[in-house]
């Protein structure tokens, strides 16, 4: 586009296309868009210095380390990473302590869960209070949350008593309360602690057992553990009584349908019967087990006796021979018992083992030292579901739990492959 | 160039142009062609690379693709500790491993330390020291699942003795620390002796790089205490351990890692032999006045935990773990954790005690 001009030779002007640069087409400005450019100037001028002094002060939150503590303060405005539990169980990085820790706070109900009130006896007050989730489990039992995660827990509370000490050293009773959901698992949780040659108390629905300086109790759905700081007397005399107070307080429930079962109906000890959630006898297949160890301990033999519910007897059926299948992969059939169930003989051991479908439910013998003693245990095992309760009966069925087991097998968490394979810088 | 106003220039150019005009005015057209061509050139240049620069994948030259944001963060730094770690030279004249039994915890640590070439082999004048026990959870010492006060004491006067500047505890417990250090009584014990703590706080820690690990080549690690330090030691307890069969004093190093590390639990053993390659201590002490044989690692009933009387020295941790295992844990014959293995692949240690040099003492 172009204008004729005077000024210019040939006439022409050029309106739109500068071709001498930077002169502009006025000789003046009016001052106050020199203020304008200048303020623009300024203004493009600042930006660029904000943006240097950014880069060369970047905001420390960047480097924000928070996350390699697991549940630590986060700085302001930055959400903290782990925790996400009904109370802060912990104490915090630096050094506050959080809602539910203090004697005053722990009184809340709503950060308690199954934590009867009023606690702590003469001479003690109660600490903080924790509550953990499956997820969160490790932060107070890293290393052995595993163990409970294979029973299913769903949480975890605890409280610690702490000894009004004046002068000696101090003392306290720490509470457990974990949740596992089911009778069976809180059963199977508390076998698992228990040491061996320890004998069970059974009673009102409580299975509990004393150990020096601390207690341990499963009922209803709950494991407790009371643990001492030593064995002094006003220590043991409070694990004592909360080991009481927590048999009454503590919601119960009807027992296992397994240990109604294997201690009600066929009179075997508490102390001898347990429940497996997962990988019984080491076979994968092997879930929702009861057994008992029917052998004396000081016996070399390991026989026993296993239960397992399944949905209808088809599904028994299959079930006894994913059994029978296990037995024989660890040896070579053996005849089958008076009864015509299939025996196996281990390579190594020696010992015979069998199972069979009775109804619904899966009988079987593991580690039997002879072909009539498998017979007899398998016998009295399909009398004793014969002769069960019909409530019993009724409540005899798998597990809604059907966690995958922990351990062998498990897929690595993705996020902790290597930063390299999970394509996370950090 | 002109300054005068459009309606003035308009109202003089009314008459016909001239062939002058004509002319000027075809010659200023070609200009402009090229002009404008050129300028076209420019502009289409300029655009072209300011769509490379913003749309470019982001591992392409020159490419400011950033859809996270994760390229615009500063990068961390990626610590390394030294190469070859806190170890001192060899000394053939020396056992590789000391044992010393006895009730006296100070004359125990002495002895084992002494079997292993004395104090004064490892620690100079000057020295800045961390110490890393084992405090991992909420227990009283008496249950076995931390590192033994006294223990403690007794290590911290001995490298303070050899002239030690500066002696620092440091330990990273999952669960409260402030509890973790009080409970145990590692805070007494450590402040008690003349030691500087070192809880962990987010700005401590860093990343670590270590070369060859599976699954720490790079990760969050407590480096506080470790920033100006020249020797490291470990104190940690014997222990049962759910996961890992076995917690001693190449697994104690857990305990400076930060990050989900839990997650690490699904290869246990994977990680320990990494801890082994992250970490070579100037020596470990494994600390056996009481050993937690079951119910590991946490604990809790004293039924768990029995006297040991006993400390080992040395330089080679998977040596001292494995003697451990067979004559503390009393797990002799029983195949040893899959860890050893792992780390011993690596030139780690050597995995069986037998094949180092014992020095074996009773004192007190």
């Amino acid at each position: 586009m172009t204008k004729r001009s005077e000024n210019k030779p040939g006439g022409v002007d050029e309106r739109i296309f500068v071709k001498d640069g930077f002169r502009s087409f006025r000789r003046t400005y009016r001052i106050e868009e020199v203020y304008w450019g200048a303020g623009t100037g300024a203004l493009l001028l600042g930006i660029v210095g904000w943006v240097t002094w950014k880069g060369a002060h970047p905001d420390p939150r960047l480097f924000d380390m928070s996350a390699a503590l697991e549940g630590g303060v986060s700085p302001p405005g930055v959400a903290t990473p782990v925790l996400d539990m009904p109370s802060e169980p912990r104490s915090t990085r630096d050094g506050r302590r959080g809602p539910a820790q203090n004697g005053a706070a722990s009184g809340a109900a709503e950060g308690r869960g199954p934590l009867p009130a009023a606690l702590a006896g003469e001479g003690f007050h109660e600490g903080k209070i924790g509550a953990y989730d499956s997820e969160n489990l490790y932060v107070k039992i890293n290393g052995r949350a595993g163990f409970f995660q294979s029973f299913g827990v769903k949480s975890l509370h605890t409280v610690s008593l702490e000894g009004e000490a004046s002068g000696e050293a101090p003392f306290s009773v720490d509470i457990e309360v974990y949740d596992l959901a089911e009778a069976r698992n809180a059963i199977g949780a508390y076998n698992g602690e228990r040491p061996p040659g320890i004998e069970s108390v059974a009673s009102e629905g409580s299975t509990y057992h004393f150990d020096r300086n601390a207690g341990f109790l499963a009922r209803g759905p709950y494991y407790v553990r009371f643990i001492g700081s030593d064995e002094s007397a006003k220590v043991v005399g409070e694990v004592r009584r909360l080991l009481d107070s927590f048999r009454v307080q503590l919601a119960g429930e009807a027992a296992p349908w397994g240990f109604s079962l294997l201690v009600d109906q066929l009179q075997l000890s508490p102390s001898a019967v347990t429940y497996v959630k997962n990988n019984a006898f080491s076979f994968g297949f092997a879930r929702d087990v009861y057994k008992a160890s029917l052998s004396p301990a000081s016996s070399k033999e390991d026989l026993e006796a296993f239960v397992v519910a399944a949905l209808d007897t088809e599904a028994a059926r299959a079930m006894a021979k994913q059994y029978q299948e296990g037995f024989a992969s660890l040896g070579a059939p053996a005849g089958p018992t008076r009864s015509d169930v299939s025996l196996f003989k281990d390579e190594f051991l020696g010992t015979l083992s069998g199972a069979l479908a009775s109804e619904r439910w899966v009988v079987g013998v593991r580690g039997a030292p002879s072909a009539d003693v498998a017979a007899e245990w398998l016998e009295r095992l399909v009398a004793g579901l014969a002769a069960l309760p019909a409530d019993v009966r009724a409540r005899a069925v798998p597990s809604v739990d059907t966690a995958t087991p922990e351990g062998a097998g498990a897929e690595v968490d993705e996020a902790a492959k290597p930063a390299e394979e999970n394509g996370h810088e950090y | 160039m002109s300054t005068e106003r459009p309606k003035d220039r308009r109202e003089r150019v009314k008459g016909e142009p001239t062939a002058l005009d004509l002319e000027g005015s075809r010659e200023h057209a070609r200009l402009e062609r090229r002009t404008l061509l050129k300028q076209a050139v420019g502009v289409g240049t300029a655009c072209a690379a300011a769509g490379w620069l913003s749309l470019a994948p982001a591992g392409w030259p020159l490419s400011l693709q950033d859809k996270d944001g994760e390229r615009g963060k500063p990068r961390a730094r990626v610590r390394r500790l030294p190469a070859g770690g806190f170890a001192v030279p060899d000394a053939a004249s020396v056992a590789d491993l000391g044992v010393a039994h006895g009730t006296k915890i100070p004359e125990m640590m002495r002895a084992a330390v002494d079997a292993i070439g004395g104090i004064g082999r490892f620690i100079s004048k000057g020295d800045v020291v961390v110490i890393k026990p084992n405090v991992a959870f909420e227990r009283p010492a008496a249950l076995g699942a931390t590192t033994n006060p006294e223990v403690l004491v007794a290590l911290i006067d001995l490298v303070r003795a050899a002239g030690a500047s500066e002696v620092r505890v440091a330990d990273n417990p999952i669960e409260s620390p402030e509890s973790c250090f009080a409970r145990s009584g590692i805070q007494a014990a450590a402040l008690g002796a003349g030691a500087r703590l070192y809880m962990p706080t987010p700005q401590q820690f860093e990343l670590l790089g270590t070369e060859g690990a599976t699954w720490i080549e790079r990760w969050p690690f407590f480096w506080g205490p470790f920033e100006g330090a020249n020797k490291v030691i470990g104190v940690s307890p014997i222990k049962d351990h759910n996961l890992c069969r076995a917690s001693m004093t190449t697994k104690n190093w857990y305990g400076l890692l930060g990050g989900r590390r839990n997650q690490f639990h699904q290869d246990i053993h994977g990680i320990v032999a990494d801890l082994a390659l992250m970490l070579r201590p100037t020596f470990v002490v494994l600390d056996a006045t009481r050993v937690l044989f079951r119910s590991g690692p946490t604990g809790g009933s004293l039924s768990d935990v029995k006297a040991g009387h006993t400390l080992v020295a040395s330089r080679d941790s998977l040596a001292a773990d494995a003697y451990g295992w067979d004559q503390l844990l009393e797990r002799k014959g029983e195949e040893l954790p899959a860890y050893f293995a792992k780390a011993a692949a690596r030139q780690l240690g050597q995995p069986d005690w037998r094949k180092v040099v014992l020095s074996e003492t009773s004192v007190g």
